[in-house]
């Protein structure tokens, strides 16, 4: 037998072994719910079960006759028994942000099984699909629309497990349609949903929607609630900082700029500007507060920074984008103004920013 | 030459070197990254600034401020890339080479030294070029050009120089860097260093290259460099074969070894290149060295057919329509056909009834059919070549036809489908392009209509062919058929329909697609056919019911703008809803904002952009002159109205060259000046008229095409020489703009005159006419500006110089007549200001004009006529009062009533009296004179009404009433003067008694021009009341 034969022959074996073994998988799996919970270094602890209730906070699930709980933030996803193939695939085109190909999927879902998880989840995963494709700007798919269909699903599944993440993107939507009231209504949920990252997202983002409303000592107060969170990871940091960040801006939009800009310079210097997500709100803040001191072409630079270095950041570089059509023309600079204001309208059509010019 | 890449490369190579030597990415604001950010976008003011703010910042590292004098003179070096004035870029390189200069000598940090001498190498290479650039513009003489092209060889060798010094450097930096285990950045410092190192090794042969291009073919300098910079790039290639320096330097060898004429070391050098795996960034370059192989080819003998048949066979296969448009592809194309051709001759000539031959010749008709069709730089090349094969452009063999190979599939269809779309697109282009020759002057109309038929002919056969094949595509669907696909056949018949000028189907179509499936592919292409279709329903429809298309083409053009914004259909829609704006007779404010909002939704390096700018601003700069003309609305709004038509006239026209100027833009360049004019801004006025982009006088003296191809170019060339006349004549008077204006003036006025001689067309003759009438007007209104009587003998002396040249040049009496009126009216001016020997001066070049105009012989009895007046008024001017009188009543004679000549005879009188002292001459110009006999009525009458006869005469002609109010003033001033003479306090009290009737009488007097003086009049007769009844000076009778 040449090197070659033998090659071959080992590789037709390793085949069919997988589909064999594919099969029975399959086969086991269909019995049983699949709970995919979050794993150390970001693989995920496969529990199979079957679920028996759900809600905003906790799954329970019945392994083996003993009852377990697991809450909802320690959970990925949930594959339940019986299915459709396409659900799977659906999941799939979401988490890679194939929105279009999602929603296609859905769509192609003949005479789905009855269970009302899945039901549930079929519905979440339409709205999510249709709440991120709209907040990425379709051109069809206005976030009025969204806004209605995640909407629709937060009202009508309040057992789901995934309530919390389609409440922040409700609340997104709210806010990209100028609804700030109500989206920090939802936002306010968020910071009781007993998931820490949300909780942080909702304050973070309460606070934002009250300096929309003019509404500084209720910002201030959100974010200093934040500051104050008791937890020392690297996430509870980054939004400390954040924090920081927002509260200067408070700060020099009720007057007091010098201190400030002291404060968000001091940010700047320390931190690592690897963090765009910080530095862009560092930047956007310290533009905030050279408006307010009437330094308009330190101001431009500030929102520069946030234009040109980090872009990556969608929703600070919409806040500079918008800054930078208001300031440009004071500067005579028409064309630099309108390039900006192109590229908030073409790339940030559906948020509060495009909506406020 | 393909030079943009490697300022690409170049540029990399620079952020590579900056990164090095500033600010780590924490512990600091991101300085360096913002810098080139800031430069990369064009931002160089913000950089400017920004670094002047950073030398005393806390938020930047001591080593990036110890860099700013350098970063300053880099910004300083990028920034002149956006300007077009050669003067305003030599100064800012200059400050650029001082900062560096000063830098260099006080960095004690050998690589901030380095760095230092790289930029001082950019600076002195982009001196080079901007020396180059200058010696080919066409403004320059033969030895001005030679000029700037020895600044360009001495900066080019600079260059080297300071590249050389910067490698020597860079080298001793690496050899001497010590890898810092503990540091992790350590490594990535010196592999940036590296970089920098390869970028600058690269910069010498570029300048050695560069240096031999500005070198006689056959100067043996030429060929060592470019052996010497061969050399260099392959050493580089062969170092870095992995990396874009290493691709580019291949390529950039190949190209040395083609310009000096080795063909098979460029081509091997091309082989190897294309031999590189594939990657974005080398596809580029690939798709450059074929090109380049294809020129080595041509020239190679003889002629190796095959090996380019092998080479571009497979790659020519695979080109999409996109690619075609692209002119390497094309220059492939056309190798490729030329390979095909001379191998079917050469089967031909050895075995003539080989099968190949056929093929190979239908290969090479097609592909050089579809290069010729297409507008592009290679065309022409290609029409040669059909030319010497004696194909006819719009003749296909029956062998070529694409759709008449079986159609089995819905694959075929789509495919022949996308064969008859690119026909039908040249077809197409082709009707444009004989259409737009058929306009032309001098164009032969009979052969081009015989042309037109027959393109227009095979347009609709293909046409007709293709939309046969679609609907058999649709036929042919299948289950796995994708949305996409059927979408592709639906926009091709979209674009059949349009170019059979069936538009509502077409726009129905796109409608649709647009409308139902907004995500899928060629749904936005469609959509802005459909835009097109419904655009050219409105043009058809008759002005008075085209509410249905208005309404559906604004619809689906704001939708296609939505949803594709950025993209060229967005940008064709918003462009086609402006213009529909534009279109309108009328625009109000509402309309401006609309139009200016669709235009600002419209890339900046969109092509429509710099249209539709300019014609907002044409349309705005009407309506200014409208608005000013009303006198409705404010200064202030008119003002505004101006400096809104000015934004968009500039930003508009500055989108423009020579090379891609249309006469839209040309004339919002001549409406730009007229702007400027217009504001006072008369430096810009002149920039814009001679020196800008697109100069007016500059494209009429280029005999530019897209002026003299167009029916408006005698429109076009009159009124740029009257606004060249209006502005020359402008920068006369205006000590801050020195240069030779009155010639210039002159020079317009010659080719104004010459053109009028040439075409005796009474539209030029009137033009000219107008012209002196406006400088005349202008000329006054300057003298009148002028503050001081050394000012205004200075700019007399000048006057003097060009009305006496254009007297003396001229043979033409109406020119010369002018010339003397000319001088009259600023006589009379300085007579105003009791200047009487400066007056006395002008009036006697006036009559000297006028004697020299009556020698030349005027037969003209209306010009005879008026130019008697004129003489006899010049004499007036020259105080020989009883000559101009007795001329005048001559004239009188023949022509009793005419109310201007009794004004001039009354003015004589009273002049005469005035001046020489003597009361009978007023009492004569108040009362009348030289009485006779009317033949009619056998009564007596005078010949001279005098002015109180006068003022009775006009008081009931309102359209004469100014010359009713200067009656009046003259029969006052007359009665009044006289009273003073003769010491009779009677007549003045007589005179003030006359002022306050017609003062009662006639508001007229209260008019702004009028009140002043005959306020002042009144106090002058109160005054010297006074002074009689005191027994003054002025005594009593």
């Amino acid at each position: 037998m040449t090197n070659s034969d033998w090659m071959k022959r080992n590789v037709v074996a390793a085949a069919l072994t997988a589909i064999v073994v594919s099969l029975h998988a399959s086969h086991l799996y269909a019995q049983k719910d699949s709970v995919y919970r979050k794993g150390k270094n970001g693989g995920n602890s496969l529990l199979r079960g079957k679920v028996l209730s759900t809600s905003a906070f906790k799954v329970t699930v019945d392994e083996k006759g003993s009852t377990k709980e697991v809450p909802v933030s320690e959970i990925n996803k949930i594959s339940y028994s019986g299915e459709p193939r396409s659900l799977s695939r659906a999941r799939d085109h979401l988490e890679n942000e194939r929105f279009d190909d999602c929603l296609e999927t859905l769509k192609k879902i003949e005479d789905p099984p009855g269970s009302k998880f899945i039901k549930q989840e079929m519905q979440y995963l339409e709205a999510c699909a249709s709440g991120r494709k709209a907040m990425r700007g379709d051109p069809v798919l206005t976030t009025k629309v969204a806004e209605q269909i995640v909407g629709n699903f937060v009202q009508s599944n309040s057992d789901s497990y995934r309530l919390v993440p389609a409440v922040d993107l409700y609340a997104q939507l709210l806010m990209a349609n100028g609804k700030t009231q109500q989206a920090q209504k939802e936002f306010n949920k968020l910071t009781k949903s007993q998931w820490s990252s949300y909780e942080r997202r909702g304050h973070f983002f309460e606070g934002e929607t009250l300096i929309h409303q003019d509404n500084l000592a209720g910002a201030a107060k959100s974010y200093q609630t934040l500051a104050s969170l008791d937890d020392s990871s690297a996430e509870a940091r980054q939004y400390k900082l954040l924090a920081d960040c927002q509260l200067a801006k408070i700060s020099a939009l009720e007057g007091s700029v010098e201190p400030a800009i002291a404060t968000l310079e001091k940010i700047i210097q320390v931190e690592n500007s690897d963090n765009t997500q910080l530095f862009a709100c560092a930047y956007n803040a310290l533009g905030t507060s050279y408006l307010k001191a009437g330094n308009i072409k330190k101001a431009c630079r500030s929102f520069l920074h946030t234009e040109l270095l980090f872009s990556t950041e969608a929703d600070a570089h919409a806040e500079a984008l918008y800054n930078l059509t208001k300031i440009w023309p004071q500067l005579k600079e028409t064309d630099r103004a309108n390039r900006a204001r192109a590229l908030l309208v073409s790339r940030y059509r559906n948020t509060i920013w495009a909506a406020k010019l | 030459m393909r030079s943009s890449a490697f300022i690409a490369i170049l540029a990399t190579g620079l952020c590579a070197g900056v990164g090095i030597l500033t600010s780590a990415a924490h512990g600091d604001e991101p300085g360096e990254a913002f810098l080139q950010a800031l430069r990369d976008r064009g931002y160089h003011d913000v950089a400017l600034e920004y670094l002047q703010d950073m030398e005393s910042s806390p938020l930047v590292s001591a080593k990036f401020k110890s860099t700013l004098p350098f970063e300053k003179a880099q910004t300083l070096i990028h920034s002149t890339a956006t300007l077009r004035e050669f003067s305003a870029i030599e100064q800012r390189l200059e400050q650029a080479e001082k900062l560096l200069a000063n830098s260099e000598a006080a960095v004690s940090d050998p690589e901030l030294r380095a760095r230092a001498q790289n930029y001082q190498g950019d600076l002195l290479f982009r001196r080079a070029n901007l020396y180059l650039n200058q010696s080919e513009n066409e403004r320059l003489n033969a030895s001005e050009k030679q000029e700037h092209l020895t600044k360009a060889q001495d900066y080019l060798k600079k260059a080297l120089d300071a590249f050389g010094r910067t490698r020597q450097s860079y080298k001793g930096i690496i050899d001497n860097f010590q890898v810092d285990v503990r540091d992790a950045s350590s490594k990535q410092t010196l592999r940036k260093l590296r970089e920098t190192f390869t970028v600058v090794r690269m910069k010498l042969p570029q300048i050695l290259e560069r240096h031999a291009d500005t070198l006689d073919e056959n100067d043996a300098e030429r060929k060592k460099s470019l052996t010497t910079a061969a050399a260099e790039f392959e050493k580089l290639w062969a170092n870095y074969p992995k990396y874009n320096a290493g691709l580019y330097s291949c390529y950039f060898a190949a190209r040395c070894h083609f310009k000096m004429g080795a063909y098979p070391a460029a081509l091997n050098l091309t082989q190897e290149l294309l031999a590189v795996g594939n990657s974005r960034s080398s596809q580029t370059l690939k798709r450059q060295a074929l090109a380049l192989a294809a020129d080595c080819w041509s020239k190679t003998e003889p002629y190796p057919f095959d090996a380019v048949i092998a080479n571009l066979e497979p790659i020519s296969s695979r080109l999409t329509r996109r690619d075609l448009r692209q002119s390497d592809w094309q220059r492939i194309q056309i190798e490729l056909a030329r390979a095909y051709h001379a191998k079917a001759t050469e089967l031909k000539f050895a075995n003539p009834s080989d099968g190949r031959i056929k093929n190979l010749f239908r290969d090479a008709s097609k592909l050089i059919k579809a290069v010729a069709r297409l507008p592009g730089e290679h065309r022409p090349a290609a029409r040669n070549l059909m030319a010497k094969w004696n194909l006819n452009v719009d003749a296909t063999t029956e062998a070529e036809e694409t759709s008449d190979k079986p159609v089995r599939t819905f694959a075929d269809a789509k495919q022949q489908g996308l064969d008859l779309i690119t026909e039908i697109e040249g077809h197409y282009a082709d009707v444009a392009d004989v259409k737009r020759l058929l306009n032309a002057p001098g164009a032969d109309k009979e052969q081009l209509q015989t042309q037109l038929a027959a393109t227009q002919q095979k347009l609709a056969d293909r046409t007709k062919k293709c939309l046969a094949i679609l609907d058999r595509a649709l036929q042919l669907t299948e289950s796995g058929t994708t949305r996409e696909e059927l979408n592709q056949i639906r926009y091709y018949q979209s674009i059949c329909y349009f170019v059979n000028q069936n538009f509502f189907e077409s726009a129905l179509i796109g409608e649709f697609l647009v409308n139902r499936y907004p995500t899928i592919s060629f749904s936005k292409q469609a959509g802005a056919i459909a835009v097109n279709s419904y655009a050219a329903l409105h043009d058809k429809s008759s002005p008075e019911d085209r509410g249905f298309e208005r309404e559906r083409l604004t619809k689906l053009a704001k939708k296609v703008a939505e949803s594709w914004p950025g993209s060229s259909e967005a940008s064709a829609a918003a462009s086609t809803l402006t213009k529909l704006l534009l279109a309108q007779s009328d625009l109000s404010d509402a309309d401006i904002t609309t139009a200016s909002e669709l235009i600002d939704s419209v890339p900046e390096d969109s092509a429509s952009r710099g249209v539709l700018d300019v014609k907002l601003g044409t349309k705005l700069w009407f309506i200014f002159l409208r608005k000013k003309a009303e006198r409705r609305e404010e200064a202030d709004e008119i003002a505004v109205r101006l400096d809104l038509a000015t934004e968009y006239l500039s930003e508009g026209v500055e989108r423009f060259s020579r090379d891609n100027v249309v006469m839209d833009a040309a004339w919002g360049s001549l409406f730009l000046v007229n702007a400027h004019l217009e504001s006072g801004n008369l430096k810009a006025a002149l920039e814009q008229l001679e020196t800008a982009a697109i100069a007016p006088v500059d494209l009429v003296k280029l005999k530019h095409p897209a002026i003299f191809q167009s029916s408006k170019r005698e429109l076009y060339i009159s009124e740029t020489y009257k606004i060249a006349g209006k502005a020359y004549l402008a920068a006369l008077g205006d000590k801050s703009l020195p240069g030779n204006w009155a010639d210039k003036a002159l020079g317009v006025v010659r080719a104004m005159q010459s053109r009028a001689d040439k075409s005796g067309d009474a539209g030029a003759v009137k033009d000219v006419n107008n012209m002196y009438r406006l400088i005349a007007v202008e000329l006054e209104k300057q003298l009148r500006m002028l503050d001081s009587p050394a000012e205004q003998q200075a700019f007399v002396k000048n006057l003097n110089e060009f009305l006496t040249t254009l007297q003396n040049e001229s043979k033409d009496p109406n020119t010369i007549i002018w010339t003397g009126k000319t001088y009259m009216s600023l006589g009379d001016m300085f007579a105003a200001q009791t200047d009487d020997r400066q007056a006395k001066s002008l009036y006697a070049s006036a009559v000297s004009a006028l004697d020299r105009a009556a020698k030349l012989g005027v037969s003209e009895p209306k010009l005879v006529f008026e130019l008697k007046r004129q003489q006899a008024l010049a004499k007036r001017g020259a105080g020989k009062y009883e000559s101009a009188f007795g001329d005048l009543k001559e004239l009188l004679k023949q022509s009793p009533n005419s109310w201007k000549l009794q004004m001039d005879a009354a003015a004589t009188l009273q002049r005469w009296g005035t001046q020489t002292k003597t009361p009978k001459p007023l009492a004569r110009a108040l009362g009348g004179t030289e009485r006779f006999k009317d033949a009619k009525t056998g009564r007596e009458k005078n010949l001279v009404w005098g002015w109180s006869a006068l003022a009775n005469a006009l008081k009931s002609k309102p359209d004469l009433a100014d010359a009713h109010i200067k009656s009046v003033m003259g029969a006052v001033v007359t009665r009044f003067e006289y009273g003073v003479m003769e010491k009779n306090a009677k007549v003045v009290k007589a005179a003030q008694r006359r002022l306050e009737i017609a003062k009662s009488k006639n508001p007229g007097l209260e008019s702004p021009d009028w009140k002043p003086k005959f306020d002042a009049l009144e106090q002058k007769i109160k005054q010297q009341m006074n002074a009689m009844k005191s027994g003054g000076a002025g005594g009593s009778r």
